[in-house]
């Protein structure tokens, strides 16, 4: 199913990197069983992407070159992509990507979902750093840093979402960056142009998946209360970094009904 | 605490943590390996030689001397090596003829110094009359000349000891000896002194004694015979003389002293009766006087009477003044004009009665001689009895003081002919020292280092090298309670989504990651040859 799913896009990019243009193709071949609505193909077709990342620029960002040579840790991404699909009972929704303590690779994995979303033709899905002091995520948009983002939309009124949302190397993958401003966000989060950012961008588009980086929910108020905006939550465990009782405590604050997954990160031995 | 249950096999988990940490894994390895090796090569080296002494526990001269001279053992026949060990002062010696110690060392060191090569030697029995010293030395050279030396003097220092001992035993012997020679002396001087005090305890003072008590004993006898003899006489002699002043004018008043006579028997017998029994010879002769009295007074009757009567007086002056016998004391009346009157009287038979008178003053005074002489034979018999009592009191302490006389004298023989047996002990000890032990097989110069030398911590060095790693690589994956695996994260199976994402290397991590394991190969493969090759060499040369 994987290697398949694999040929498929192989080809569909050589097909893009024929003409010479980085432009969505509009007839969509995928594998999804269900059907895109016309409005959100439509809307997938106008989508522009500056100019694709070659695989040094992809690791730069901390992004899988899902047809290069980590086939393992792509395959991994491309499942798990897959199998929350299937969980999930909405069509598209919003996951909350959060670790059970700093450093627990949270952002990697929230970024390579989105990306392993994004290859699938017929959907797109957007990143939203909300790891305020990790500034991994900035490598994805232009510029270093002090780009507008999140926080700046949820201070300021006037910011819409269209000049949020910024578009990447990869295709059908946006990002909306952290903001500039770096801590005491957690009023921000709990406001309800929050709430009404997530109901737009799951919203809008039925295809677009939204994947929060968020923050870990142990020692952490914002994780916790990003995790609850969500519609799911997926629990990042570092590989020997947490002892299963912490594992244990992450997942009773995410709750059983909104914890989807629990993803071992950064296994040394491969996939297993 | 990781459990297996539906994860990943130990070996594959411990592969994997192996991988993870391979260069941590190797810089153990190497580093142990090192320390080994440094170790070894600093490890102070000790070699050990030894020098074989033999104790003769018997020989010739043993059967010779049987029972006569008793060989002093070295600390007995050794009973196990670890009953016997150099003395202080022999290792004292040997410190200080190395100039190890001297008279300024400070007794801290000195005790320091001493101990360092008590710690070095060690003696073992490896046969029944061996006894093997062993040093051991940091230098082969000083290995071979200490136990050499110690051997040397072990011999020296353990035959003076016997030596010592024996002589020991002879001075004891002879210090008991003079002990009870001046015992019997005193007790010699003590008997000498009872004699003296008391003249009685001479020798042959009781057979004397008992030949003059038997001697007073007959003369008493014969005394007392004498004694009854003569008043036997004297009462004859009584009778004569009352017969004779009864047949003439004399006589006339013999009633008067008669009946004087006849009180003064009784007035006796009654004295007798409470000392003595009705058969006593003095008794029964009382009795019969006084049976004879009165038959005779019977016999005179009333007719008489008044011849008795006028007659008194002169029956009175008879017995004569100054008389102090009993009859004469019984008589009263006037001697000075009576007398006359008898004499005037008497006539013809006053001759007669002067002539009894005179006999019965002869036997009188004889009986007061004799009984004044048994007196004083009773005397000297009752003195000779003082003299008998006293001698066997003295005779009881003489024969004590002579018992233990003779108990000493007895200890004191054994004790002079043990003392000589002593004697001739201590000379052969000192006549043969060479034959009973000597050194049997001097020191060899040791050519190999004792264990361990630097191959075996080398060889330590690398199994632990090895070993260490991979056994705390162990506990971290069998202890570590962290999350390695999805199977061990807490949840039902299958309410959540559970995956594995494995690391993603980066280009540099790829290109460097087959160079990493063949560096850490290359690595291991250099200390193990470089391990081997140490050992090699050290091997060859015997280190």
């Amino acid at each position: 199913m994987a290697s398949e799913l694999t040929k498929i896009e192989e080809a569909l990019r050589k097909l893009q990197a024929q003409s010479g243009d980085s432009s969505e193709v509009s007839t969509a071949v995928s594998t999804d069983t269900r059907p895109a609505t016309r409005r959100g193909s439509a809307d997938i077709g106008r989508m522009t992407t500056p100019e694709t990342w070659s695989p040094a620029q992809l690791e730069k960002r901390g992004l899988l070159d899902f047809f290069g040579p980590e086939r393992q840790a792509a395959n991994a991404f491309r499942q798990l992509r897959t199998s929350l699909v299937h969980r999930a009972a909405e069509s598209n929704f919003v996951l909350a990507v959060t670790g059970v303590r700093q450093g627990s690779g949270t952002s990697f994995v929230a970024r390579n979902l989105a990306a392993a979303f994004a290859l699938d033709p017929t959907k797109t899905s957007v990143l939203v750093d909300c790891e305020l002091g990790d500034r991994t995520n900035s490598r994805m948009t232009p510029g270093s840093g002090g780009v507008r983002g999140l926080t700046d939309y949820l201070r300021h009124e006037e910011m819409r979402v269209d000049q949020l949302i910024q578009p990447t190397g990869v295709s059908r993958l946006r990002v909306i960056p952290a903001g500039t401003l770096t801590q005491g966000a957690g009023e921000l989060y709990t406001s309800p142009r929050m709430q009404e950012l997530l109901g737009q961008l799951r919203g809008r588009y039925p295809d677009r998946f939204t994947i929060l980086d968020v923050p870990p929910v142990i020692d952490n108020a914002d994780g916790r209360i990003l995790s609850e905006l969500c519609d799911y939550t997926l629990l990042v465990v570092p590989y020997a970094g947490a002892s299963e009782a912490r594992v244990g405590r992450a997942m009773d604050i995410v709750g059983a009904d909104r914890l989807i997954g629990t993803v071992v990160n950064n296994d040394p031995g491969g996939q297993s | 605490m990781i459990t297996w249950e539906g994860g990943e096999e130990p070996i594959r988990l411990m592969l994997k943590e192996g991988m993870r940490h391979k260069w941590r894994l190797v810089l153990g390895f190497v580093l142990i390996c090192s320390v080994g090796v440094a170790l070894g090569l600093f490890w102070p080296k000790s070699y050990a030689s030894s020098v074989t002494v033999s104790l003769q526990q018997d020989n010739v001269i043993d059967t010779l001397m049987e029972g006569r001279a008793v060989r002093t053992e070295v600390a007995g026949p050794p009973q196990s090596a670890g009953d016997m060990g150099l003395g202080r002062s022999l290792i004292e010696r040997a410190l200080e003829e190395r100039g190890e110690i001297g008279e300024d060392t400070s007794p801290r060191e000195r005790d320091r110094a001493i101990s360092t090569l008590a710690g070095r030697t060690e003696l073992t029995q490896p046969g029944e009359n061996l006894v093997t010293l062993h040093y051991r030395g940091s230098d082969p050279k000083t290995a071979q000349q200490m136990a050499n030396r110690l051997g040397e003097l072990f011999v020296e220092e353990t035959l003076q000891g016997r030596e010592r001992e024996s002589d020991a035993a002879f001075q004891f012997i002879d210090q008991q000896a003079q002990r009870y020679q001046e015992r019997m002396k005193g007790l010699e001087a003590e008997i000498e002194q009872l004699r003296a005090e008391h003249p009685v305890a001479e020798p042959g003072a009781p057979a004397r004694l008992n030949e003059r008590e038997s001697t007073l004993s007959q003369q008493i006898s014969d005394l007392e015979q004498q004694i009854r003899e003569a008043q036997i006489r004297e009462d004859s002699l009584q009778n004569r003389l009352a017969q004779v002043s009864g047949s003439g004018p004399g006589e006339v008043g013999g009633g008067g002293p008669a009946q004087a006579r006849l009180a003064q028997l009784r007035q006796e017998l009654e004295t007798l009766r409470l000392s003595y029994h009705e058969s006593y010879p003095d008794i029964v002769r009382l009795k019969r006087q006084i049976a004879q009295l009165e038959q005779q007074q019977g016999e005179q009757g009333g007719a008489s009477s008044a011849q008795a009567s006028a007659q008194g007086d002169d029956q009175g002056a008879a017995p004569g003044p100054g008389s102090n016998m009993a009859q004469a004391d019984a008589g009263t009346g006037d001697p000075g004009g009576a007398g006359a009157q008898s004499y005037g009287l008497a006539g013809g038979g006053l001759e007669l009665r002067q002539g009894v008178q005179q006999s019965l003053y002869e036997t009188q005074t004889n009986t007061e001689t004799l009984e004044s002489r048994l007196q004083t034979v009773r005397s000297q018999l009752a003195s000779v009895h003082e003299d008998q009592a006293a001698l066997e009191e003295v005779q009881k302490q003489i024969s004590e003081l002579e018992r233990s006389h003779a108990i000493n004298a007895n200890i004191h023989e054994d004790l002079v002919s043990r003392r000589e047996n002593a004697r001739v002990s201590r000379e052969l000890g000192s006549a043969e020292r060479g034959l009973t032990m000597r050194v049997e097989e001097p020191a060899n110069l040791p050519t190999t280092p004792e264990l361990p030398r630097p191959l075996h911590f080398a060889l330590a060095g690398g199994v632990l090298g090895a070993g260490v790693p991979i056994g705390l690589l162990f506990l971290v994956v069998m202890l570590d309670p962290r999350v390695r695996d999805v199977a061990h994260i807490p949840v039902e199976t299958g309410s959540v989504l559970l995956t594995t994402i494995p690391h993603a290397r980066t280009r540099t991590e790829r290109r460097l990651a087959p160079l990493s394991v063949f560096a850490c190969v290359m690595v291991v493969l250099a200390t193990v040859a470089g391990l081997a090759a140490l050992m090699w060499i050290m091997g060859g040369y015997g280190i």
